[in-house]
């Protein structure tokens, strides 16, 4: 079945459309609110939440551009009115070392897409919420200041300093990799 | 870089999907359409409920104008009908006291009339005589019950309207059977049918626009009177 006829279904109400619609995509989408959630709970909640407002509003999908795309708009909006009820904390967190750490292509290679996952999830909830919004999702500190009601200076703020969170905790990853290895 | 590498790593990265999502899903969609009706349904019946109320409501305000109409006019009619001269006078008196005209207040010749004075009447005061009249004369009575709740001042000139009405009008009988007071004293049980009826001409036109002066002191004939009369004729 074709993207086409299974957005089409979708408009129509077939079930059984929607239900193909969800297969497709709920693993995609279950990551995109798991990076955005604070708990795999508040992350089912948003999962559930966006496919119904995605059913409810497919036809306002006007067939330009990726469909993958405007239906994760759809989830990232969901997840940030979610993640909004708790107000999230722009924390100024010390990296003990603050030395540049450019991690390099040979590691990055070694690093799965699974633990890049883990280690996104594992940054504080300002900084993935603006790593995510900025690098994952292409959004401008502008966009991102608009859609948190924050300044567009503190978005880039916490962008650097989240890149530089993310980049000590691949190297540590890494390294413990390698040790495990040699061992 | 750094950014695309994990930008592209991030984009094909698919977590476990829990086993009931599906379900939930179906569900809160059932819930939703579900609590649309529910909510269409609660509305229209909440509607309905206060129209209907406002509607019963509104028949029963009108009951209720006509009860307490007839409740305000009932005790006017029980003086009327059981002592009238009397009572008349000291409702007079209380409502609206005008110590001035109550010149012939100390004739014991003629308790019940004397004080009953023209120009209290203007004002309504002569409820007794003029509710009777209104209450039993005018069939009209309840479509003007609202006015005369709504405001005491008003009621009065409603009644005014009401006695001119029914002095040109209308019910004699009503007026006569107010006049046979079997509570009154001997003295003023002789107070003929015709003699009430003057009686009442002091009260009504002092109630009317019109407001004929009229001697109320030669209205009511006493026994001393009327024996003097016999034996006049008789000589």
């Amino acid at each position: 079945m074709t993207e086409l006829a299974l957005i089409e279904g979708c408009i129509h109400k077939k079930q059984d459309y929607q239900k193909e619609l969800f297969n497709l995509f709920a693993g995609k989408m279950m990551s995109v609110c798991l990076r955005y959630a604070n708990d795999e709970q508040q992350a089912q909640d948003i999962l559930q939440e966006a496919f119904i407002k995605v059913f409810s509003n497919i036809q306002q999908y006007r067939f330009e551009g990726s469909f993958e795309g405007w239906l994760r708009r759809v989830f990232v909006t969901t997840a940030l009115r979610q993640v909004s009820k708790q107000k999230i904390f722009f924390s100024d967190t010390d990296i003990s070392d603050h030395t540049e750490h450019s991690v390099g292509p040979e590691v990055l290679s070694k690093i799965s897409a699974d633990e890049i996952h883990a280690l996104i999830r594992n940054l504080p909830d300002g900084y993935r919420t603006i790593f995510n919004l900025h690098v994952i999702e292409g959004y401008s500190h502008e966009e991102i200041a608009g859609m948190l009601g924050i300044q567009a200076t503190t978005s880039r703020g916490q962008l650097l300093k989240a890149r530089k969170h993310l980049q000590v905790l691949i190297t540590k990853t890494f390294n413990t990799k390698k040790n495990t290895e040699n061992v | 870089m750094f950014d695309d590498f994990i930008r592209n790593k991030a984009n094909e990265h698919q977590a476990p999907v829990p086993p009931d999502a599906w379900h939930n899903i179906i569900k809160q969609q059932k819930k939703k359409r579900f609590g649309f009706f529910w909510w269409s349904s609660i509305v229209l019946l909440v509607g309905g409920l206060s129209v209907t109320g406002y509607l019963i409501s509104k028949k029963q305000n009108g009951n209720n104008i006509v009860t307490t109409a007839e409740n305000k006019t009932a005790p006017a009619k029980k003086e009327t009908t059981g002592n009238r001269l009397q009572p008349a006078a000291t409702n007079i008196n209380t409502e609206t006291p005008l110590p001035g005209k109550q010149t012939t207040a100390g004739n014991d010749n003629h308790p019940a009339v004397t004080n009953i004075d023209p120009a209290k009447n203007n004002t309504g005061v002569t409820q007794v005589g003029t509710n009777t009249v209104t209450y039993k004369g005018d069939k009209n009575i309840e479509s003007n019950k609202g006015k005369l709740l709504a405001d005491n001042g008003r009621k009065k000139k409603h009644i005014k309207g009401k006695l001119q009405y029914n002095n040109t009008g209308s019910d004699p009988e009503e007026i006569n059977e107010g006049a046979e007071n079997k509570n009154l004293p001997a003295e003023q049980m002789d107070i003929t049918a015709a003699q009430s009826a003057t009686t009442i001409n002091t009260v009504i036109p002092g109630s009317t626009t019109n407001q004929t002066p009229v001697d109320k002191t030669a209205t009511v004939i006493t026994n001393q009177e009327k024996s003097n009369h016999c034996n006049q004729h008789n000589n």
